[in-house]
């Protein structure tokens, strides 16, 4: 058991996975030599030294084309570890990824396996406005052929991009910008997690919450609210693995409980998850650094949690 | 007969030549009695790109190919009876009848799809050779594509990044003068195609594409340099389309007048008739190579009619996510 941040737990698995299988490799626009680091945040740092500059690729900027070449180098025997700076920058590559990462195993009768894992972030961070903030995940649930991951911890961090690196199929994994720093426990080597399960993070019944990365963090802050002054106990499930082609239920998931609250608790409610006031807003803008402080909320009223963003929260409860 | 399975012969250049031909003459017919469904491109009258490019490959070189793919797998050594079972959407189709027309792929002998996205195999057969590099496999990738696929997006960022990671990589532009109904020279800024090599740093060569060991020339040298390490090549093969786009194209969009030149120029005749004049080839050896690909086909057509249809569960099989 180690502390470490987000980052430092994809760095991680990224090393184990390329000291693991000579098949794996990293490729992506500055994530060899840039500074000091190895990508924009951090995640490749030190692994051109380690392994040297044929397994960590810099690339033109051209993201069809790194997404082009990783399908066709997945398809013959590797399995591409591509990074896109910003999900944004997807929008670039959906002729691979959709036409045809997505569909030649199934087109091609199964003779093929793409073994590629798109690595890239979502969420706004650092005011990068509309263009390096986008969270395209759910338009990647739309594609049949396409996992999605959305590790939310370090441990979660480290483990499913272990998963998703040793997965025959294309996945897109999406890191969080506001979770690239957050520290926390990641445990032994070989720790890795299950695609499509969703875990508990708390046990209720009355109410479901599902939420993913920066939101469990708030979610998890509410249920404890909730729990001691709403109406009764809630559940609260971190989501690692969305899925929309499947035709079952997503296993694990429960229908939401709830039982309508009385006015006079409804009152109650409002005053814990009325929406964020300017001043909430101040301190989710520092970011990582402000998260780091912790979640201690200043006054009864300031609904604060690390990293996250509290307008989704209090409308999912509404 | 035996099919023979290796191109050092002339004999077997000029036999897959035909069994192209002979394969995507029976498209039309298929359709009218209701066979086949979907669409399907003819390669005929540019057989001679197709079997003179892969005769140059090794038999664990990769290619990609397109829309217009039948001709490319069959010159790479693909079996017509899978390739007829999947026109037909049978189970014993390469794709078991999912891909059809469009998709045949076999991978055991380096075929890695043809493809409906027009551009679709640039980033394919770049990272098959990227892969082949750093396996050290001494492999390299041939990408199939047309006179409009040139125009992409992903012809250009493949060329950057082939050129300056100097992949062991052979772009080969099927130059038919037509993409649909553009013609290439109102549609490609610059005029010839083989200009756009240069500025990647690599070199571009044009190459009669009715000319089958002409374009096995121009791929063999190409394929020295890829493996020398000395990065990719673009070969122009300039050919043309004989029939429509697809089945159905009226072609009101040119002439016979324009046609006929390159009608008589057909490289499937001229080939043949190399071989007799140079006594590569009796006219009775001859007769018997059009009675063997003859039976290809009928056999093909047989076993395909025999292939069971899949079973409708399979709809869902080979898709995760
Ligand atoms: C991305 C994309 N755009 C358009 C089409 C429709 N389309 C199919 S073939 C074709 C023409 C392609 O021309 P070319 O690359 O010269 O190949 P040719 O048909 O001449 O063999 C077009 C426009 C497509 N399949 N994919
Ligand atoms: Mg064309």
């Amino acid at each position: 058991m180690a502390e470490m941040t987000y980052s430092e737990a994809l760095n991680l698995a990224l090393r184990e996975e390329m000291r693991r299988d000579p098949a794996v490799f990293v490729m992506g626009e500055d994530v060899a030599v840039w500074g000091d680091r190895g990508g924009v945040f951090g995640v490749t740092r030190g692994l051109a030294g380690e392994f040297g500059l044929d397994r960590v690729r810099d690339t033109p900027i051209n993201e069809e084309a790194i997404v082009g070449v990783a399908v066709g180098a997945a398809l013959t025997g590797m399995r591409p570890v591509v990074e896109i700076m910003y999900s944004d920058f997807l929008t670039l590559t959906m002729e691979p990824l959709v036409n045809q990462a997505a569909k030649l195993r199934y087109m091609f009768g199964g003779q093929a396996r793409v073994p590629l894992v798109v690595r890239t972030n979502l969420g706004a961070s650092g005011g990068k406005a509309a263009q390096h903030s986008q969270s395209l995940e759910s338009w990647m649930m739309h594609v049949p052929g396409l996992q999605v991951a959305m590790p939310s911890t370090p441990a979660d961090a480290r483990a499913l991009l272990k998963t998703a690196i040793r997965d025959d199929n294309p996945v897109v994994f999406f890191e969080h910008k506001l979770l690239y720093f957050q520290r926390g426990e990641v445990p032994g080597p070989e720790e890795w997690l299950e695609f499509g399960r969703a875990a508990v993070r708390r046990k209720g019944r009355h109410a479901t919450v599902v939420a993913a990365q920066a939101m469990l963090g708030m979610v998890l802050v509410v249920a404890s609210r909730l729990a001691s002054a709403g109406p009764g106990r809630s559940r609260c499930r971190r989501a690692t693995w969305p899925s929309t082609t499947s035709t079952r239920p997503w296993r694990g998931f429960a229908a939401p409980t709830f039982r309508f609250p009385t006015a006079r608790r409804w009152r109650r409610w409002w005053r814990l998850v009325r929406p964020p006031s300017s001043r909430d807003f101040g301190r989710f803008w520092r970011g990582p650094g402000g998260a780091r402080q912790g979640s201690a909320s200043r006054g009864s009223r300031a609904l604060v949690a690390p990293s996250a963003w509290p307008v989704t929260a209090v409308d999912h409860l509404r | 007969m035996a099919a023979s399975t290796s191109t050092d012969t002339n004999v077997e250049v000029l036999r897959r030549m035909m069994l192209i031909r002979a394969f995507d003459s029976l498209l039309p017919d298929l359709y009218t009695r209701g066979l086949i469904r979907g669409s399907s491109h003819a390669a005929i009258g540019q057989e001679a790109v197709a079997v003179g490019a892969c005769a140059a490959l090794a038999a664990d070189d990769y290619i990609t190919s397109t829309h217009r793919g039948h001709g490319h797998t069959i010159a790479k050594g693909g079996d017509v009876n899978r390739m007829m079972a999947e026109l037909m959407g049978r189970e014993d189709g390469y794709c078991r009848g999912k891909g059809g027309s469009m998709h045949i792929a076999d991978f055991s002998i380096g075929m890695l799809g043809a493809n409906g996205i027009v551009g679709g195999g640039f980033g394919i057969a770049a990272g098959a050779a990227l892969s082949a590099r750093l396996r050290k496999s001494g492999q390299v990738a041939l990408c199939f594509f047309g006179d409009g696929a040139i125009n992409q997006s992903s012809f250009h960022g493949v060329a950057n990044l082939a050129g300056i990671w100097k992949l062991p990589l052979i772009l080969l532009c099927e130059d038919n003068r037509f993409a649909m109904s553009g013609r290439a020279e109102q549609m490609i800024a610059g005029g010839d195609p083989v200009k756009r090599a240069q500025a990647y740093g690599f070199p571009g060569v044009s190459v009669d594409g009715m000319d089958v060991l002409a374009v096995r020339a121009a791929v063999a040298e190409a394929r020295v340099r890829a493996l020398a390490g000395d990065g990719p090549t673009l070969v122009v093969a300039a050919c043309y389309r004989f029939q429509g786009h697809f089945s159905g194209d009226t072609q009101s969009y040119r002439s016979k007048e324009e046609m006929a030149p390159w009608l008589e120029r057909d490289p499937i005749p001229a080939f043949r008739s190399r071989l007799l004049a140079e006594g590569g080839l009796t006219e009775a050896e001859a007769d018997a190579l059009e009675e063997e690909v003859a039976t290809s086909i009928a056999e093909a057509l047989e076993f395909a009619q025999a292939s069971p249809w899949p079973e409708a569960a399979e709809a869902w099989e080979d898709v995760d996510g």
